[in-house]
């Protein structure tokens, strides 16, 4: 492979992808329709590099492919049996951290962990169950959030600082007991001023902030990865379906 | 900060927080850099957060109380519950739980009038059974001790009123190298290495092949010249004194004794890169030497060998975190965050402390520093061999008879080393902490040294009646215990990793348990945000190296269900019972 100044490009798996300075793979990779599998990444805020799911392999080594610059002498494979077994375990690991309840969820259909979950093969979840004890909080009068089904991805967390300049959340404790926080003086997200139209309370991959008075309101054949795998439709949130 | 002892908390009326960091506070605002070292004088002076001093906090900080709790809950050591007036808190460390094997503390633990708690290695696994009270440890544990303890904490006697030496902590070093030995006159080690100039420093730091001492062993002058060609109008010098790797104890030494040479290896560092202002991160657990660490520092200033115009240096405190060991993770805990680290690159170097280039090196690392500047490098390449140039500090402890500090050449066999310290019987020794490696009696004759078995310090010794399945049990459940939470792997995996090694212990492991932990080990160490993940399987994997092979595996069972239905219908089947006998 020649390295072209003008138009740089690393190997995917063996086929070229284009990039522009600065640009990390996961970045290049999505620009280019080769999808990596991920949760915390999202094209407008800030990479993270928490959920893992989105290693690839380079030199020998795994990389988050979210915060891995782009360069031209990069060889990067994704696709490869080992690295999607392990995709499979870190899917398994959130499944089992937390209490997701599939099949009477609201987010069912729309999901992300749940379709990462059918895009890896996952049958079952491998490690001991956890059932930890979660707050819940009904407090808002637009947004539900349970915690039982966060991933501590941080995308609110992100989405409210980085786009919606409020600050409304972070993560408190640590270790498995980890957990999404309301910053208001009583912790409860009533008394943020989250609004239900921010970025924040409409960024969630998973079903921990849901929107109240819309659950169940699309059939579902009409979820977003009812159909269509992940991979080829990509993470998207239900409300941005064409 | 004065650090009197303090018990009974004072629970009724605690004293308003502007009193308690007022020192902090610049125009009743307090900067965010500032936030967590108030928070750790709150939690000394009044043994928790309380609301109203959350409140107060979240005013001059200008953040919300729920921001400042979700900081608060990362740390060990600050508390949002009501206290009692004493707090009491126990190494769950294995070497400090051998040393206590002998004791009943049981009176303590239904003593109304004291919480008692467990964290993660004190660093005082020399002192024989120790406790922390209050902030401050307590050594040489005795049963006798303990029911003094008990009747003191009873009546709430005022802990500046107990026995001064039960407070004490004694250094022993069993065996000086040139480190230990040398002895800097003030300003000499600066002076001498400013007449070779920066750049010839810079080459005899080349030169001497100095790695790093906290365990990574990192070319200390590929990070210095890397510093240095950054670019930025502030640059940091950071000391990280977070030594919480489980069983080291060195660092401890180091800045009660050899402080001063750590305050001119810094000095060099600033020298060269042009940093005016310096930091020692030191670990909660080491509070009570905040009060000796600035009266070194004093003395320094004294001597002219630090001053506010060129360089000057400042203590931070942790809060009782071991991942804050790790660089990036200290930087954002020093600028008061939650200590989760960070991604790199960019590197400290260059986007460091408040995103300035910034050095950060290990106590010892200053330490020889300084000493190559003093000694000059043909005395420092004497020590070690090719590889490892120098020599290393060992905070040896366990099952062995002189516990304590040893500092030898690099390239010193586990076996010598074991010789020194009356150590002689052990069937093993944990090299370098849980995030190192077992060396079992038929390979104690490997060096220790950066190419053999790396050592950030720590040498557990374990005679030949322990059971190293419990020691590896011991050590992973610390992982679980210490993991930030930021990655997956490391997050649910140090957990499901000790709670699968807990059905091992218990002898209901099956051949599915194993390709389990198997590939729990391998994306850890893989697929993990930083070292702490990387290494926390660690322990698991050296037990099953030296343990389990394919036929002792294929004869264990296919498959035990964790689910046990005799366990599970216990209750319903008592009430049965209960039905009949009616």
């Amino acid at each position: 492979m020649t390295i072209d100044i003008k138009n740089p490009s690393f190997l995917l798996d063996g086929e070229e992808v284009p990039f522009t300075e600065g640009q990390t793979v996961m970045e290049a990779a999505l620009t280019a329709g080769s999808y990596i599998p991920h949760l915390c990444f999202h094209p407008e805020l800030q990479a993270h590099g928490s959920c893992r799911l989105c290693i690839v392999e380079s030199d020998n080594r795994l990389h988050a492919s979210c915060t891995l610059q782009a360069n031209s002498r990069l060889k990067v494979s994704s696709q490869t049996q080992a690295i999607n077994k392990m995709r499979k375990h870190i899917v398994q690991m959130l499944f089992v951290e937390g209490n997701h309840i599939c099949p009477s969820c609201e987010f069912s259909g729309n999901c992300q962990l749940q379709a990462m979950a059918y895009e890896l093969d996952m049958e079952e979840g491998h490690f001991h169950f956890r059932y930890p004890k979660r707050e819940q909080d009904a407090s808002h009068n637009d947004i539900f959030l349970d915690r039982d089904r966060c991933i501590n991805c941080e995308l609110c967390v992100r989405a409210s600082r980085e786009n919606d300049a409020k600050n409304v959340f972070s993560l408190g404790g640590r270790g498995t007991e980890t957990h999404l926080c309301a910053n208001s003086a009583s912790g409860k997200l009533g008394d943020t001023s989250l609004d239900v139209s921010d970025k924040a309370a409409n960024i969630c991959p998973v079903g921990a902030l849901l929107i109240n008075d819309q659950s169940y309101v699309t059939p579902k054949e009409d979820r977003v990865y009812y159909q269509t795998s992940i991979s080829l439709r990509g993470n998207r949130r239900p409300k941005e379906i064409e | 900060m004065r650090v009197q002892r303090v018990g009974p908390y004072p629970i009724a009326k605690p004293p308003p927080a502007q009193r308690l960091i007022g020192s902090l506070l610049a125009n009743k605002r307090l900067p965010r850099h500032a936030l967590l070292q108030a928070l750790g004088m709150l939690q000394y002076h009044c043994g928790w957060i309380s609301p109203n001093h959350l409140s107060d906090l979240s005013r001059f900080a200008k953040l919300s109380i729920g921001e400042i709790k979700g900081i608060i809950e990362f740390y060990h050591f600050l508390s949002l519950q009501p206290p009692k007036p004493y707090c009491i808190y126990l190494s769950t460390n294995i070497i400090d739980r051998w040393q206590r094997a002998g004791l009943d503390l049981s009176l303590l633990e239904e003593n109304e009038n004291v919480d008692v708690k467990q964290t993660s290695c004190v660093g005082m696994c020399d002192q024989g059974g120790s406790l922390l009270i209050n902030g401050l440890p307590l050594t040489g544990l005795t049963q006798e001790r303990i029911e003094k303890i008990n009747d003191l904490i009873l009546r709430q006697e005022p802990l500046s009123q107990w026995p001064q030496d039960w407070f004490t902590v004694e250094e022993s070093i069993h065996v000086k190298g040139p480190l230990l030995t040398n002895s800097i006159q003030p300003g000499d080690a600066l002076n001498k290495a400013r007449k070779l100039g920066e750049a010839g420093f810079l080459k005899i730091l080349q030169a001497s092949n100095l790695r790093g001492r906290g365990g990574a062993g990192f070319p200390t002058h590929l990070k210095w010249k890397a510093c240095i060609d950054a670019r930025g109008d502030q640059k940091y010098i950071v000391c990280n004194a977070d030594e919480g790797e489980p069983g080291t104890f060195k660092d401890r030494l180091l800045l009660t004794s050899y402080l001063a040479k750590v305050v001119e290896g810094m000095c060099i560092a600033a020298w060269m890169t042009g940093a005016s202002r310096g930091f020692i991160y030191l670990r909660y657990e080491y509070i009570y030497l905040l009060e000796k660490i600035q009266a070194t520092l004093s003395a320094c200033r004294e001597q002219g060998v630090l001053d506010s115009a060129t360089f000057d240096i400042e203590v931070m405190l942790g809060a009782g975190a071991y991942i804050c060991g790790e660089e990036s993770a200290m930087l954002e805990s020093m600028e008061g965050k939650r200590g989760i680290p960070r991604i790199r690159p960019p590197f400290p170097v260059t986007h460091g402390l408040f995103d300035k280039p910034t050095i950060v090196n290990n106590v010892e690392t200053f330490c020889n520093i300084a000493y190559l500047a003093d000694d000059g490098l043909q005395a420092f390449i004497d020590n070690g061999n090719a590889g490892s140039r120098g020599s290393k500090i060992h905070s040896v402890a366990g099952d062995c008879e002189r516990s304590g500090i040893y500092e030898y050449p690099f390239g010193s066999t586990v076996k010598e080393m074991l010789h020194g310290c009356g150590g002689e019987q052990a069937q093993a020794v944990q090299v370098g902490g849980p995030s190192g490696k077992l060396v079992l009696r038929a390979d104690f004759d490997t060096p220790v040294d950066f190419d053999h078995v790396s050592s950030s310090g720590s040498f557990m010794v374990f005679g030949p009646g322990r059971d190293l399945k419990l020691v590896a049990q011991n050590f992973l459940h610390f992982f679980k215990d210490e993991s930030c939470g930021f990655c997956t792997p490391c997050r649910v995996g140090t957990q499901v990793l000790a709670q699968h090694f807990d059905r091992v212990c218990e002898g209901l492991e099956s051949q599915h348990e194993w390709e389990l932990m198997n590939d729990i080990a391998s994306l850890m160490g893989q697929a993990s945000h930083c070292g702490l993940g990387h290494t926390a399987a660690n322990p698991f994997i050296d037990w099953r190296d030296n343990n389990v092979t394919a036929d002792s595996l294929s004869a264990k069972p296919e498959f035990i269900p964790v689910f046990d239905l005799a366990k599970a219908t216990a209750y319903s089947r008592s009430l049965r019972e209960e039905n009949h006998d009616n």
